[in-house]
């Protein structure tokens, strides 16, 4: 996907110029950018914009945690997504509830969840679908510290065969990673999204 | 012990499209204590009444109050479709959630106001004021309404049903929702004008039942089967919210205050409340 040199949303209404290419099949895109400069209003736009991508499969994963307005417990989404979308390996995300050691929140209530379980269960979430492109918004918050090895671990394992585009302001956790680079910068007429 | 099956069938669909109108309010302003009320819905079943009252008393329409107040809310929920058809909208609706709900509770608070005012001049010139609108009833209907109500009753039942999977997603949350690649503008644009008829539709003819939409979906999360599923709360617990309203109703016909029947609408303002405080202080002891 390329985007050269386009306006396509405007975050506190400054216009967001776009100026980047995602056309790796794998591997991964780093997000940079200071506090409220709109990176993650940019991949909002994405999430409903996804014809932009042309035929590619788009996943997401949010920084903000799930609230559900009911005790709905976390089996009981995963039912739902093994019913509502297509081409979601319920297996795949229960062998990973196993791998973080997170089997215990299976039976919980999403409210219930503490910020990192939370955290961990949009991640199951995100890698139990299949897509070619992976869209993660600040993935690594809250987690603890040996989980945190297992999550890079699998970042880096899904980057050999996905695209991920990933917003993180600590890239000193990817530096044993290869990565290209997108930085967004703000001046007071425009935001500017280009890669480095 | 006699039995008014149509009424009861009526207090029967009304219990259950104000408890589809309470649960879609809060999926889709994500917020538990949201209701038809703080959107407005129900200043607009009462605007409708008051205007019915209003052409009635100055310009002699040979209509019932019941009737012609439908047909207007008929009317605006037809201009609202039209204007929403015409105006197709590209903003994310989700993001203007907090600014729909301050819109609606300032809107029903004005309906209060224009209410109070509205029944003092309606006495003062010595017109007859439709006070009871204040605590809905089933005393007054047609035949005709019960067709009307049961076919609404299957469309928005078939409706609800088809939209039951993407509100279960909707109910994690607008933006998990939005990266599934669900159109949640879309959703939320559909479960706010269904919100809007069913609650519009209920109060316009039979008059104000507050605290339904709110409680009973709370009501319905406390018990097993419903709490884990939105779809379940929608679609089977209405059902049983319609049953409990047809009960509460036909109580209120048949056991009497000293000969007057209590409107089933101050029932439900009452132990409403009262159970509204009751959930909230065992969730608070829970945690």
């Amino acid at each position: 996907m390329k985007i050269k040199n386009q306006t396509l949303f405007y975050v506190n209404s400054l216009p967001v110029n776009i100026d980047i290419d995602l056309d790796q099949q794998n591997g991964i895109y780093l997000l940079t950018g200071e506090n409220g400069v709109g990176k993650s209003s940019l991949l909002n736009h994405f999430k409903i914009h996804r014809s932009l991508f042309l035929e590619k499969k788009c996943a997401f994963m949010d920084q903000f945690p799930l609230t559900p307005i009911n005790e709905i417990r976390v089996k009981d989404v995963l039912d739902l997504f093994e019913d509502g979308i297509a081409d979601f390996d319920k297996a795949r995300a229960l062998s990973l509830f196993n791998r973080y050691g997170l089997d215990y929140i299976i039976d919980r209530s999403i409210s219930l969840l503490s910020g990192g379980e939370n955290q961990l269960l949009k991640f199951i979430f995100l890698l139990g679908q299949e897509a070619d492109i992976y869209f993660l918004d600040e993935p690594l918050q809250y987690i603890d510290e040996k989980r945190l090895a297992l999550l890079l671990e699998d970042i880096k394992k899904l980057s050999y065969s996905k695209c991920l585009l990933i917003v993180e302001h600590r890239s000193s956790l990817f530096e044993n990673l290869e990565l290209a680079q997108i930085q967004m910068q703000r001046n007071e007429q425009e935001i500017i999204v280009s890669g480095i | 012990m006699e039995f008014d099956f149509v009424r009861i069938l009526l207090a029967f669909f009304s219990g259950y499209f104000l408890t589809v109108s309470g649960s879609l309010a809060q999926l889709s302003t994500n917020n538990k204590l949201a209701s038809s009320s703080t959107l407005g819905f129900d200043g607009v079943g009462v605007l409708c009444i008051l205007a019915a009252q209003s052409l009635i008393s100055f310009f002699s329409v040979n209509l019932s109050i019941e009737n012609l107040s439908l047909l207007i809310f008929g009317s605006i929920f037809v201009f609202i479709i039209i204007v929403i058809k015409f105006k197709k909208s590209s903003s994310d609706i989700s993001k203007n959630m907090n600014k729909i709900i301050l819109i609606g509770l300032g809107f029903n608070l004005f309906i209060g106001g224009v209410f109070s005012i509205i029944q003092f001049l309606f006495i003062a010139l010595n017109y007859e004021f439709p006070t009871g609108i204040w605590f809905g009833n089933f005393k007054q209907f047609e035949i005709e309404t019960l067709y009307l109500f049961g076919v609404l009753f299957l469309v928005s039942f078939v409706l609800v049903w088809r939209m039951s999977k993407k509100l279960s997603f909707l109910a994690l949350g607008p933006d998990f929702a939005k990266g599934l690649n669900i159109d949640v503008s879309k959703v939320l644009r559909g479960s706010l004008l269904v919100s809007f008829f069913l609650t519009g539709l209920v109060v316009s003819y039979f008059g104000v039942f507050s605290f339904i939409g709110l409680i009973f979906p709370h009501i319905l999360r406390s018990i097993g089967f419903f709490k884990y599923s939105m779809k379940n709360e929608l679609i089977i617990g209405s059902v049983f919210a319609g049953v409990f309203l047809s009960t509460i109703d036909f109580l209120c016909y048949h056991f009497t205050f000293f000969g007057a029947e209590v409107p089933v609408g101050m029932v439900c303002s009452v132990v409403g409340s009262f159970t509204l405080l009751a959930l909230l202080i065992q969730r608070q002891s829970i945690k």
